[in-house]
């Protein structure tokens, strides 16, 4: 007859719990309720990682079309400011407003130095 | 176990039957070695065949292995390639296109990415929606209910809206927004939005030919800085490696592989949009005032070769080019070869100084009359001026005057000079379909000496306009030819890249330095008594004009042009204005004078140029031609 084993007895001896463990685990039902549990697990493990993937996805999908808005929102904002600053348009609003083209000649350039600027700038006399 | 072993233990029951057959029996009288030998006989055949049998497991064993072997270790490239093939897909990122800007930064060219709308009148009248899909895409677009319906309430699958100009209609940004809204509530059945790229110039027609335009098809550029610089405003596309469903979509979980598109480059220009802009807008008027079949002005910095305008008389208008004709597609100003007239004789009197074969004060005896090569040569208006120096060669405009230098000069050396001021050859500038001129040197010696005093004022030799701006750039500038251009600086990747700056290129020493300042100094003294038409108060101004008559059988058709540049002894600019045909009045001094003056007095101010000049001499009244300038220009 085998001698028992004093650990597997022994309630309070060291190694007990993992003794018990492996002891249980060599029967077939526990091995297989382990075995679907980590299958279960890996499997939620998977699908977690799989939902974040595409939820990342989901949300680059979201900034990338932001992206483009905003790109083409540029565009159509620098087309509006070609428009608003080309010369004919410029033109065009500036008779709609009463203006003149100035006569030739009507301005006069004159070239100072910097201290008369200085001099005018301050009030004073050049 | 060992095979042996599992072999013994299926062969017990027959040594079992054996044994027992082997005690001694009473069952005919056969011995029980006999017995012996037929079981082991027997026990002989099954062992063969239990050989064989192992045998062929072990070949068809050994064949199944040669074969996945084949197929996982010879055939593994191709069949991943295969089967990449059928679960991956690579699809093109396109790039978006460079934008162009004028030397202030107002954009030129843009390319804008609107939405169009897209139906299938079958899935919609399936769903029976047609409609709340007619009343929706109506209020989403601003069309009348009744256009929406009769475009989409027709047989068929695939149905483009198109506005009321009958052109596909291209969605705003806040009414594709709307509508993109309406689809992801399913609101809009049989309905989708295609973007759609198109390249937009704000400006209109301005700079129409120095921009060109962007074809439809493939988005390539045609004619102007769109063609020339295609490469670095296309950018390169990018792509992007992922699986796809049975449907050819893209996975959104599946791992991706992507290149990215590097977009096209942005161009600033050297042209001034609000110096274009006088420049087109003064050149129409002019056009249109003197019946003129069309004309060219070019305002450019002589001293680095930029070229601030460029506008040509007719032109297009690049957002609706193909309603506009083939022939103003081109750009004139660097592909149309015409006759410069007496605007050559100051590159003539120029080279005869730097060569020295005359000198300002050189006296010439003027008969009215220049025998070249047996063939008489006439003054423009037939008359005899007697003893002049060079100065009044020019004042008087003397085709006997420039004629004679040209032979002063000879012609293997005006030929040099033809070639160090540029012509006969590209100026090089950064625009398509360029020509080189034309200079043609007969054979014949009386032809060639007629010829070269021909040359020498400027009949028998074509040009193009940009190659007198960019002589008369030379002469501005100390003798230097520079080499126009039209981009100046290219920013990489949208923009966001590196700055390239075009750095001004010298050509060559067209003529010396003292060459150059003489010839400006006569020019100025010329332009006050020639015809005074261009003086401007207080500055200096170097001109000269031409008249050229490219049918000899009738000398009202003329090429009427003015080149000049100002301050004389400082410029800021060349400008030179020329007109096609002219008809109220044929002469450059008459027809192309009175807006060269008016463009000059705007670019002076605009440019904040001080006087440079005091005294009687400056003084010039406005509309002493009997045109108002003012009216030349917007």
């Amino acid at each position: 007859m085998d001698t028992p084993d004093p650990t597997l007895d022994s309630p309070d001896g060291p190694g007990d719990w993992r003794m018990r463990a492996l002891a249980a685990l060599r029967r077939p039902l526990a091995l297989a309720i382990f075995g679907v549990a980590m299958i279960g697990l890996i499997a939620l493990l998977y699908l977690h990682q799989v939902a974040a993937l595409a939820a990342a996805n989901d949300r680059l999908a979201t900034l990338r079309a932001e992206q483009a808005r905003l790109e083409r929102q540029d565009a159509d904002q620098r087309a509006r400011l070609g428009a608003v600053t080309s010369p004919a348009y410029v033109d065009e609003r500036a008779r709609a407003l009463g203006l003149v083209p100035a006569p030739l000649g009507s301005a006069l350039i004159v070239s100072i130095n910097q201290a008369t600027l200085s001099a005018l700038r301050d009030g004073g006399q050049p | 176990m060992s095979r042996r072993g599992s072999l013994l233990t299926a062969l017990t029951p027959l040594r079992a039957r054996a044994r027992s057959s082997s005690r001694p029996t009473w069952d005919g009288g056969r011995s029980w070695r006999e017995r012996e030998r037929s079981e082991q006989a027997t026990l002989r055949q099954a062992r063969g065949r239990q050989a064989v049998l192992f045998l062929l497991l072990a070949g068809v064993l050994a064949a199944l292995l040669g074969r996945t072997a084949y197929w996982q270790l010879g055939q593994r490239v191709a069949l991943a390639a295969r089967a990449d093939a059928q679960h991956l897909r690579a699809f093109a990122i396109r790039a978006g296109r460079g934008a162009i800007y004028d030397a202030n930064g107002r954009p030129l060219a843009v390319s804008v990415t609107q939405d169009s709308v897209i139906a299938d009148p079958d899935v919609i009248r399936s769903v029976k929606a047609m409609d709340t899909v007619v009343a929706a895409l109506a209020t989403l677009t601003g069309l009348p209910q009744a256009r929406v319906r009769a475009q989409l309430d027709v047989p068929g699958a695939y149905v483009r809206l198109r506005g009321a100009d009958g052109k596909t209609l291209l969605l705003q940004q806040a009414r594709s927004d709307g509508i993109r809204a309406a689809l992801a509530g399913g609101d809009l059945p049989g309905v989708a939005l295609i973007p759609v790229v198109t390249r937009v110039y704000p400006a209109g027609d301005l700079a129409a030919q120095t921009l060109g335009f962007v074809s439809l098809n493939g988005g390539a550029g045609q004619y102007g800085v769109e063609q020339r610089e295609q490469r670095l405003l296309a950018g390169t596309p990018g792509q992007l490696y992922t699986a796809v469903d049975a449907a050819g979509n893209p996975l959104a979980t599946a791992p991706q592989r992507s290149t990215p598109a590097v977009p096209g480059a942005d161009l600033t220009l050297t042209l001034d949009a609000t110096v274009q802009y006088w420049a087109e807008q003064g050149l129409a008027r002019t056009v249109a005032q003197t019946g003129a079949g069309g004309g060219t002005v070019i305002v450019l910095d002589p001293r680095s070769g930029a070229i601030r305008a460029l506008a040509n008389v007719p032109s297009f208008d690049p957002n609706a080019y193909a309603r506009s004709p083939l022939a103003t597609l081109q750009n004139p100003a660097v592909s149309a070869v015409y006759d410069p007239g007496s605007l050559m004789k100051a590159v003539t009197i120029a080279s005869g100084i730097d060569a020295g074969a005359v000198e300002p004060g050189t006296l010439f005896d003027d008969t009215g009359t220049l025998v070249a090569g047996g063939t008489p040569i006439h003054n423009w208006d037939l008359s005899a001026h007697g003893m002049v120096n060079m100065t009044q060669v020019l004042q008087f405009s003397l085709n006997t005057g420039a004629g004679w230098v040209a032979t002063q000069i000879g012609r293997e050396r005006f030929d040099r000079y033809l070639a160090a001021f540029g012509f006969g050859a590209k100026t090089g500038v950064d625009l398509p379909d360029e020509s080189p001129g034309i200079i043609n040197v007969p054979q014949a010696a009386d032809e060639a000496a007629l010829q070269l005093a021909e040359n020498g004022f400027g009949e028998g030799i074509g040009v193009t306009p940009l190659q007198v701006a960019a002589a008369y750039g030379a002469l501005a500038n100390g003798g230097v030819l520079m080499r126009p251009y039209v981009v100046a600086s290219v920013a990489a990747d949208g923009g966001a890249g590196a700055v390239t700056r075009t750095q001004p290129v010298a050509v060559r020493q067209a003529v010396s330095q003292p060459a150059a300042r003489s010839i400006t100094q006569m020019l100025v003294s010329s332009a006050y008594v020639e015809t005074g038409m261009y003086l401007l108060p207080g500055y200096s101004i170097a001109a000269k004009t031409g008249t050229s008559t490219p049918d000899p059988a009738d000398p009202t058709v003329t090429y009427a042009s003015v080149a000049g540049y100002a301050p004389a002894y400082d410029p800021r600019f060349v400008l030179l204005v020329k007109l096609d045909h002219p008809r109220t009045t044929i002469y450059g001094a008459t027809a192309a004078a009175p807006l060269w003056r008016a463009l000059a007095a705007q670019l002076l101010t605009y440019y904040q140029v001080p006087p440079d000049r005091t005294g009687q001499g400056n003084v010039q009244t406005a509309g002493q031609s009997g045109q108002d300038p003012n009216k030349l220009l917007p």
